[in-house]
């Protein structure tokens, strides 16, 4: 379950961002490392609360930097 | 990835939440009672020193809300861009400013003598200036947005930000391209001192986001926005060729 959680999302990231999921490494940095501007980081959380209908804060925005933050954060916030 | 994605946007934007009783209060400042011996100074002076000609006016809606974007190259932007329009629409008017400037009280002062300022931080903190130009938006005001977030250092047109695409399409609001030239020569970024020249200032025709609208029902909002973003720079370099 976790691991099709992680898939899921990580599929899910790799679309957003117009990047092959192959590419993104769980601890890259989305923003430094594989350029993702911080609008964009905005539209990877707008897709996250449309599919899990989870109510992502604001500040998350700022703390969330790569794709295991990510789905550290999907996690708790399914619970 | 298909489908509308807008609701985090709005919800960031709080757009579906109630304005407060006076949305605008914290833009009215006293220094507006100095704006008509402002713009009569601002006015003599350019008859002086840098002639103003406008051209395109009849573009601007008669009825806010609306957006006027313009290209930035110089502190003598907001003032050339607003001087020759009629009182009713410049009082109105509320002008993004970035804390650099807002942040220096000497620049605030002027800055709030010449139109109602929201300071906006577009490196590290959007949201609340966006919340704030919504808010402006949503109870019926226009406001002025230089897109490129900084003057140009080159006189060439910078990218875009995507913010004012994100305020047009989730609002409704028409923008006005506007560009502005002339201002670089009469004052470029960090210098002390005008020089004497002529500035020309077109408004072009408002930009529908109505089409935009559509489209995000079936694409990712932030595209769509910044596809609002690129025709709008894609107009305002159209007019920086036309003739005026």
């Amino acid at each position: 379950m976790t691991n099709e959680l992680e898939k899921e999302i990580k599929s899910l990231v790799a679309k957003v961002i117009k990047i092959p999921e192959e590419k993104i490494d769980l601890k890259a940095n989305l923003f430094t490392d594989l350029g993702v501007d911080s609008l964009l980081g905005v539209e990877i959380f707008a897709a996250l609360d449309k599919k899990y209908h989870i109510d992502i804060p604001e500040a998350k925005l700022r703390e969330a930097q790569t794709l295991a933050d990510i789905i550290q954060m999907v996690k708790e916030l399914k619970k | 990835m298909n489908g509308d994605t807008s609701a985090y946007w709005r919800k960031l934007l709080e757009l579906d939440k109630p304005l407060p009783a006076d949305p605008l209060a914290e833009y009215r400042s006293c220094h507006r009672h100095l704006r008509p011996f402002f713009y009569f100074l601002f006015k003599v002076l350019s008859v002086l020193f840098f002639p103003i000609q406008a051209a395109g006016m009849e573009n601007i809606p008669a009825r806010p809300p609306f957006i006027l974007a313009s290209n930035h190259l110089s502190v003598a932007d907001y003032p050339s861009a607003v001087a020759k329009l009629p009182n009713a629409v410049r009082d109105r008017l509320h002008a993004l400013a970035t804390k650099y400037f807002y942040d220096n009280p000497a620049a605030r002062f002027f800055m709030k003598i010449g139109s109602n300022v929201i300071r906006i931080d577009t490196v590290t903190d959007f949201f609340p200036a966006l919340r704030a130009a919504a808010c402006v938006l949503r109870a019926g005001e226009p406001i002025f947005i230089a897109p490129e977030g900084t003057r140009s250092e080159t006189g060439e047109l910078l990218p875009f930000k995507v913010g004012v695409g994100i305020l047009a399409v989730e609002l409704n609001v028409p923008v006005v391209p506007v560009y502005i030239r002339g201002t670089f020569e009469i004052i470029p970024a960090g210098a002390g001192m005008f020089r004497p020249g002529k500035i020309n200032v077109v408004y072009g025709k408002p930009i529908d986001p109505a089409p935009y609208i559509e489209k995000k029902k079936t694409r990712q909002a932030y595209e769509v926005y910044k596809e609002f973003t690129e025709e709008l720079r894609t107009r305002i370099l159209e007019l920086s060729k036309s003739p005026y």
